[in-house]
């Protein structure tokens, strides 16, 4: 199979991971519980994960990396925390519905929505300038568009909510592991990310960057292993959000799929994946009978595009009984959709890893 | 001989005390103290030399780690808490 669907999960992985999970299964409980030997390589292998994750994404605490169970569990949380029923927010027009549903459901939220062209990150900026004019209490947005690959000026919005004092929420989804993602540059009140993406960890991970200062609501209360007669959850990091037994095993893969990324550098990443997604995105404008929604260079691990010819589903079924799998249609992201206009059609999405190569791509256009 | 029990609030606070003073050159060892000692639950305790003590408090406080609670074990085991 040749396997372009990363966006949504990497299915290749470094062999690291899978071992990993193999020998925390087999080795290893639940750390804060009992004190034994299992316990403590739990433990222990929980730090390692929070210390690598604090490296490559520059929180100054490893206590202030929350394990979740996907990007969608850290945005939950985060919004949840931030937002409450009559605010204004200010969210960009490429948000995935992990964003979109927590608001919709928290009730009468009013959203300012930032349009803005495609690839275009000056526009960008300067709607977040124009919509933070006092009365907004969060902005969210994300780094990386899932469906387009459009990576939005996230340095310019953090620095306009650090003058204006609006806390940001980033969701990182899709750049985490290709894109430098920085807390401290950044300043951001939560950072989120799945574990099973670009970080190449197994599914059901996922982390949450919690800034300096924040108390994060709790989404589930229960044990943590400290406090235990107090029935409030205890109001540190990051026992606050880890009620229950950890992922203890997923934990292992993701510390592994993190070291794989910080050993092979984001740079190098980037432009292997560059190199496949410039090749299938040259080779289908050359071809004709497409259109191409192509990033400006070295930006994006995504690529989606609309055949002229047939719906982006059938394309994508003919493809797969060729062995070769993409995804079909809203990406769960209608609102990415509608702000480029594609949201009566959706799109064909190819999405790379690190595991691709450009001979991949020429296989795949060559069947199209 | 005479020892500190520093308590920490969670596993992973007592495994960054406890990293940061190995790396220091102190030797400790953090385990569950008896519950006798903690009054809201659960908790861990690192244990340091009387000779170690003042530098660890100095480098924990500098980490931005400092214990909860710490208390002093004399040579017959009695613990009996410091005012911190």
């Amino acid at each position: 199979m040749i396997y372009f669907d990363s966006a949504a999960t990497t299915l290749q992985k470094p062999a690291s991971v899978s071992a990993a999970v193999a020998d925390a299964i087999s080795q290893m409980t639940t750390p804060g519980r009992g004190d034994h030997p299992a316990a403590r390589a739990a433990a222990e292998l929980m730090l390692r994960c929070r210390m690598e994750a604090a490296a490559l994404f520059d929180v100054p605490q490893p206590e202030n990396v929350i394990l979740t169970a996907n990007a969608t569990h850290g945005l939950n949380i985060a919004i949840r925390t931030l937002v409450a029923p009559g605010d204004m927010v200010a969210i960009s027009g490429y948000e995935h519905n992990a964003v979109t549903r927590p608001l919709h459901a928290i009730g009468n939220v009013s959203c300012r929505i930032v349009n803005g062209r495609l690839f275009d990150p000056a526009q960008m900026a300067e709607g977040f300038r124009k919509a933070l004019d006092g009365g907004v209490k969060a902005v969210i947005c994300t780094h990386t568009s899932n469906v387009f690959g459009y990576t939005l000026p996230i340095d310019d919005i953090a620095a306009l909510c650090r003058e204006k004092g609006v806390p940001l929420i980033v969701d990182a989804s899709q750049s985490a592991g290709i894109h430098p993602v920085s807390m401290k540059r950044w300043g951001a009140a939560y950072i989120a990310m799945p574990g099973h993406k670009g970080l190449y960890g197994p599914q059901g991970t996922g982390l949450l960057l919690c800034g300096e200062g924040q108390t994060p609501a709790a989404l589930m209360e229960g044990g943590t292993g400290s406090l235990s007669r107090q029935q409030e959850m205890p109001d540190f990091l990051p026992d606050r959000l880890e009620a229950g037994t950890q992922n203890v095993h997923g934990a292992a893969g993701l510390l592994e799929g993190i070291k794989f990324v910080r050993s092979r550098g984001l740079d190098a990443i980037r432009r292997r994946e560059w190199d496949v997604v410039r090749c299938l995105a040259e080779g289908l404008k050359a071809k004709g009978g497409f259109r191409v929604f192509d990033a400006p260079a070295g930006e994006s691990a995504v690529l989606s595009v609309l055949s002229l010819e047939m719906p982006p589903e059938t394309l994508a079924d003919r493809l797969a009984e060729q062995g070769v799998a993409v995804r079909a249609g809203l990406h769960c992201a209608p609102l990415a959709h509608r702000t480029a206009g594609t949201g009566e059609t959706g799109t064909l999405r190819f999405s790379v890893s690190a595991f691709n190569t450009p001979e991949e791509a020429e296989t795949v256009l060559a069947m199209l | 001989m005479t020892y500190y029990l520093l308590l920490s609030r969670s596993i992973t606070h007592a495994q960054r005390m406890s990293r940061v003073l190995e790396r220091a050159g102190i030797t400790v060892r953090f385990f569950r103290p008896p519950m006798g000692l903690t009054d809201r639950g659960c908790s861990y305790a690192v244990r340091v030399s009387g000779g170690n003590y003042p530098a660890a408090m100095e480098l924990l406080r500098q980490e931005g780690l400092a214990p909860m609670r710490v208390f002093y074990a004399e040579g017959g085991g009695a613990l009996s808490e410091i005012t911190m």
